[in-house]
């Protein structure tokens, strides 16, 4: 789940590396010019802003958003419009590409759906060039700035979680509209002591120069916006060409895969194909609009001079010319989606799993907390399948019989009396490593969760114990089965069969409420289970009493089978809990009425004692 | 009617609790009823099964079921009677 030792030291390295020599660049910069310094600063107040808009949006994204993203991209075009109107709410690409990619991890969308979104969102994030191109740049943008940090602030102290997301949305606003307005300012100020156009470079060389830049500014500042923006604003003071300007778009929205790349590197197969299919979109669309640039230009000519933007008004027309580059990478690589989605699959393959390893539990999965809670929940389930299989195993039944229609009493009958499986074995491979896992990743995803989401994952780690006490139930009663099972004595056979019976009926009908595609009644449902539960209970029955007394077993038998008896009603009953978390309804408030009508103990063993009449 | 459901929408925002009782007893209201379906289907299964395992299956199963149904009834007397 956590990034591996050669991931984390290649990060530290690069940490390392990158983060003095920025600092240094940094230092030099500010003691050489003081412009500089003021558009580094408009920069960090920017980034800051995003970061602001981002924990905003949180708030928000708890529950909305995931439902809202379950509904929408059952369509490639939902998908798409999904990217698109979320990224122009959020103005983060990356927020989206991150949540895009946390919950494909967790397998709650599609690889198709994922890329559509990734698509959409390199479409929505256009418009934050033509915000700051046509309202940023024209208007002094701090005297707005200033009251929405106030009013930001405030609300941000405020403890309803809504006010404080609304708080932290309008200090983001506030925060990137006093960045612009510092840029601008360092930019025209720094127009005084140089004139960057003199480095301007013509043709296709200068193309490829400018876009390595934007790629590398993108890179260091891991956002394109920021990038852009800086665009914008050295452009509107004439600090670079349009066309050298219109590279450095291009180079942005390359730049941008990197942070979707870094994203994937906790990820399973399924989001690092996402964060490849990102990359190839963003490097076709650039390669795209490098290669047919001049026509582009001459297309941005003719749709301003329809709109009405003067042809001198080069922010709007880099504006323009980022959504149609984008738009037309959208054109191009929507109809080989499907061959994208194959081609990802065949480089990316997922691992052959081996049983100790988790499936849906990454980095990617940890960074959202619905993401989170269904990953767990998925996993858990693997969990509970090797668990029963382990079960059956111990049982000497073969669990593909057990969950079959043939009667269990055939099948215990004709079962191996051997008990040769391993269960030390099976348990530290398959059962203890899995619990491990999940407990790990749970402890990881304590923050920025609702109460709610908080209950929902102990109850999960609650199921997780269940199930594994139940496989270490089913080792300490394998010492006397194996005694038992094969035993001369008719009785103390029958007795240890029924208890390999009992055991095997609950997990057939529990495999029957795992692959139920109805779930609405499962809580419930389960309630019949443990009736049959109660019912085996030898020594609340009687029947173990009636054995003694009439000499067909032993004291020492029976203590055996007392104390077995006792291991069979826990792994049965831990079962059950475990399902009735695991399978239970969604719906919070149905899932609570559910949970006041299950039938308490004392009202089951009525129920058992009435014996269904 | 639409003053009434002004009212009441009203009335939900400020009565948190109540509202939440309300909900509450709609939830359950919606499980007993369901209950009450998953009854009568079993009861028609009944007349129409022979062999005893198979009866006592769906006896059982109608016995959990009852206790279930009255269980829900009760609660959602407690709650009405609570005021809501």
């Amino acid at each position: 789940m956590l990034p591996t030792a050669a991931e984390a030291v290649g990060e530290l390295m690069a940490r390392r590396i990158l983060l003095p020599s920025i600092f240094i660049i940094l230092t030099y910069g500010f003691w050489v010019s003081p412009d500089f310094k003021e558009i580094a600063a408009g920069v960090a107040i920017f980034l800051f802003g995003m970061l602001s808009l981002e924990e905003g949006f949180k708030a928000f994204t708890g529950g909305t958003l995931e439902r809202l993203l379950h509904r929408t991209t059952d369509r490639l075009w939902k998908s798409v419009s999904f990217g698109i109107v979320t990224t122009t709410l959020m103005q983060s690409s990356s927020l989206v590409s991150v949540i895009t990619i946390s919950f494909l991890s967790a397998g709650l969308i599609s690889l198709a759906a994922g890329i559509g979104i990734v698509f959409g969102a390199n479409l929505g994030t256009t418009t934050g060039a033509w915000l700051v191109a046509g309202f940023g740049l024209k208007v002094k943008l701090s005297a707005y700035a200033m009251p929405m940090l106030v009013f930001g602030v405030v609300l941000i102290f405020q403890k309803p979680k809504v006010l404080k997301g609304l708080g932290w949305v309008l200090t983001g606003v506030g925060f990137l509209f006093l960045g612009i307005h510092h840029m601008k300012e360092g930019f025209e100020s720094f127009k005084q002591a140089i004139e960057l156009t003199d480095y301007a470079i013509p043709g296709y060389r200068g193309l490829f120069i400018f876009a390595a830049v934007g790629i590398l500014a993108t890179v260091v500042m891991q956002s394109s916006h920021a990038t852009l923006v800086l665009t914008l604003t050295a452009l509107a003071s004439g600090q670079v060409t349009y066309e050298n300007g219109l590279a450095l778009a291009i180079g942005s929205n390359v730049g941008t895969t990197i942070t979707a790349i870094l994203g994937s590197i906790g990820a399973n197969a399924q989001g690092r194909r996402l964060a490849g299919a990102h990359l190839i979109f963003n490097l076709v669309t650039g390669g795209v609009a490098i290669a047919s640039i001049h026509p582009l230009i001459r297309i941005v000519d003719g749709f301003s001079a329809q709109v009405g933007i003067a042809a001198d008004d080069y922010t709007l027309k880099l504006a323009a010319f980022h959504s149609l580059f984008n738009l037309l990478g959208i054109s191009l690589m929507l109809p080989f989606i499907g061959l994208l989605e194959r081609w990802l699959c065949r480089v990316f393959p997922a691992p052959v799993l081996r049983y100790k390893k988790p499936r849906y539990l990454n980095q990617a999965s940890i960074e959202h907390p619905d993401a989170a809670i269904e990953a767990v929940r998925k996993e858990t389930d693997r969990l509970y399948g090797h668990a029963a299989a382990t079960i059956a195993h111990g049982l000497g039944l073969r669990r593909e019989l057990v969950l079959s229609d043939a009667p269990l009493e055939q099948v215990i009958e004709t079962s191996d009396r051997t008990l040769g499986e391993d269960l030390d074995e099976r348990y530290e491979l398959n059962t203890k490593s899995l619990h491990a896992a999940i407990i790990e990743f749970i402890s990881y995803k304590q923050e920025g969760l609702t109460r709610a989401q908080s209950d929902e994952l102990f109850e999960l780690r609650t199921a997780c114990r269940e199930i594994v006490a139940a496989v270490k139930d089913v080792k300490h009663l394998q010492r006397n089965l194996r005694v038992f099972v094969g035993s001369d004595n008719d009785d103390i056979r029958r007795a240890y069969d029924a208890i390999r019976l009992h055991i095997a009926m609950v997990l057939r009908e529990l495999e029957m409420v795992r692959s139920a595609h109805d779930r609405t009644t499962t809580l419930l449902t389960l309630d019949h289970v443990k009736v049959s539960v109660a019912e085996e209970d030898v020594i609340a029955s009687g029947v173990l009493d009636q054995m003694i007394r009439e000499g067909r077993i032993t004291a020492s038998m029976a203590t055996s089978l007392i104390k077995d008896s006792g291991y069979a009603q826990e792994v049965c009953s831990n079962l059950i809990a475990a399902c009735q978390t695991l399978y239970a309804v969604r719906d919070l408030a149905l899932r609570e009425a559910e949970r006041d009508l299950l039938l308490t103990d004392s009202e089951i063993g009525a129920v058992a004692v009435a014996g269904g009449r | 009617m639409k003053t009434r459901k002004l009212i009441r929408s009203i009335r939900d925002q400020l009565d948190a609790h109540g509202r939440q009782q309300r909900a509450r007893r709609k939830a359950m209201r919606k499980v007993v009823r369901r209950i009450e379906g998953r009854e009568s289907e079993l009861e028609k299964s009944l007349e129409k099964t022979s062999g005893d395992r198979k009866r006592k299956a769906i006896k059982k199963e109608l016995a959990v079921l009852r206790a279930q149904r009255k269980k829900g009834v009760r609660l959602l007397r407690e709650i009405k009677s609570a005021g809501v």
